[in-house]
């Protein structure tokens, strides 16, 4: 029996299609030299554009434009390696993180817990939808002086605004990833005699799983808002307390230099979402 | 009605009669407004854990692979671990699927992924099989492979077996008796005994002469309802 199952035709078709990796990697094999080219066009274009803009912007600046607005990047280079040397970089990063990544547990397992009880509860979901909505439409940022006011202007309060930022995004999509699980599944596992919590394990997580990674993605660069924007508005460390304190010195090149830490920050953090998201959903890949 | 243990019966009818929802309730997943579904002489008020289901939507996890997918049933019912790798090994052997174990659903095709949708549902051994179009969504030829494999089961593991189709074929080549439904409301219009000897061969049963009586004598019954239920 097993053989003939083995021979049907969609069986080969089926062995293609694995296969079609390999295939395009053959293809990619076949045209080594204008790949490896096309890359070094890329890249050398890239670094030649990032060249110009910043010997234009150098050169401009004292020239067509006062430095007191612009700084000028090698001033900014400097500024920078100093910050680093000095670890006073270090110190207000460390201290922006530390609100964020806490700021973002919090929302994040609290977001994902009321999103499973309500994609589960029908009832209570149809009752409180419009105040979380209501809620939801507030601008977030908009809660920071009421959160300084509540929790002082230190760690407590730019961890309240972020895990209040990240709340929301994990919260709706880990509601629709479970009000998305496929009915068909769940009754397939309640006739092989899954309980509740086999079901939640089992089923829903699992499915929702690529909803509520998409939910801690976008929610990654808005924990950082959250935390720098609270910094800002009134803190005395931090990123954010940084770029305030420069600007008003009126130390522009303080305040670039600020952004430009901000922007390799912010970065960074997205190419790591990229990798876990790749490692994490390999069969949301496929198919 | 009543269905004997180890007997495969069919059921037929337009769509809309209600097929899947007496499956859904043998199963316990949706009560009766009226009356009772009795399974092994008590009512269903449940699920029913001593069956099997196989929709039209093969219930795989798409996040598990093939020896995860066949292998769900056994960790649901807490079977050791040591215990589950031999018989899922067992299981992808019997549906033919070796050198696919670490394949995930996406990666098959159609006609496989039901081979492990088979493999899901027999790995725990239910007493009896609901099949809700199991083999809808394939074509004609691998139908009929399924076909031959399905009997072959039976035959051997003397299971119970509830077959909802649409194809009056299939049912005719796989039943003991198949039942039509009548539009709705959903009655039960026609119970028709196939007498074909039994072990069948699926590729050649259909050119019978029995075989076309019955054919016959079933699409009698239910072209009415069709018509009926296209008229409305």
């Amino acid at each position: 029996m097993a053989s003939v199952l083995r021979s049907g035709g969609p069986v080969d078709a089926a062995e293609y299609s694995t296969n079609w990796d390999r295939a395009q990697e053959a293809d990619d094999y076949s045209e080594p030299q204008s790949r490896i080219s096309r890359r070094v066009k890329v890249l050398t274009g890239q670094l030649v554009a990032g060249v110009l803009m910043l010997a234009l912007w150098e050169y401009a600046s004292g020239r067509w434009i006062d430095p007191f607005f612009v700084s000028r990047p090698s001033a900014i280079g400097t500024r920078l390696l100093e910050w680093v040397l000095s670890g006073f970089v270090w110190f207000h990063l460390s201290i922006t993180f530390q609100q964020m990544i806490a700021g973002f547990l919090v929302g994040a397992v609290t977001g994902a817990a009321v999103g499973i009880v309500f994609g589960r509860n029908e009832l209570m979901s149809d009752i409180f939808s419009p105040y979380i909505a209501a809620v939801y439409s507030l601008p977030k940022i908009a809660l920071a002086p009421l959160l300084i006011l509540w929790f002082g202007i230190g760690f407590e309060s730019k961890v309240a605004l972020t895990a209040i930022v990240v709340f929301f995004l994990v919260f709706y999509n880990t509601y629709g990833g479970i009000r998305d699980v496929p009915v068909h599944l769940m009754n397939g596992v309640r006739v092989m005699g899954a309980t509740e919590r086999q079901l939640l394990f089992k089923v829903l997580l699992p499915h929702a799983s690529a909803w509520i990674f998409t939910g801690l993605k976008v929610s990654v660069p808005y924990a950082l808002i959250g935390s720098v924007v609270g910094e800002m508005i009134s803190a005395n460390r931090g990123i954010g307390f940084v770029l305030n304190m420069t600007a008003n010195m009126f130390d522009t090149t303080g305040v670039f230099t600020a952004l430009v830490v901000l922007m390799i920050v912010a970065f960074l953090l997205n190419q790591l979402v990229d990798w876990a998201e790749a490692r994490v959903l390999r069969w949301k890949r496929i198919g | 009605m009543t269905i004997e243990p180890g007997e495969f019966v069919a059921f037929v009818g337009p769509s809309g009669c209600g097929k899947s929802t007496l499956l859904n309730m043998v199963a316990g997943l949706l009560q009766p407004t009226r009356g009772t579904v009795r399974y092994g002489g008590t009512p269903v008020t449940a699920v029913n854990t001593r069956v099997g289901y196989m929709t039209q939507m093969d219930n795989l996890m798409p996040w598990r692979t093939v020896a995860g997918n066949i292998a769900l049933p056994l960790e649901i019912r807490g079977v050791p671990a040591a215990q589950q790798k031999p018989r899922v090994q067992d299981f992808i052997r019997l549906v033919g699927l070796e050198g696919f174990e670490q394949h995930y659903p996406a990666e098959l095709s159609g006609g496989m992924r039901k081979r492990v949708a088979l493999a899901q549902m027999l790995v725990y051994d239910p007493e009896t099989l609901l099949m809700d179009e199991p083999f809808g969504a394939l074509d004609a030829q691998l139908k009929l492979v399924l076909h031959e494999y399905l009997l072959n089961l039976w035959s051997r593991t003397n299971k119970t077996i509830l077959f909802v189709t649409h194809d009056l074929a299939e049912a005719i080549t796989l039943a003991d008796r198949v039942i039509v439904f009548s539009g709705r409301p959903g009655r039960i219009k026609h119970i028709q005994p196939i007498g074909l000897p039994r072990p069948r061969d699926v590729y050649q049963v259909r050119f019978s002469e029995e075989f076309r009586r019955l054919h016959e004598v079933l699409w009698d019954k239910l072209k009415d309802e069709i018509l009926k239920g296209e008229a409305v």
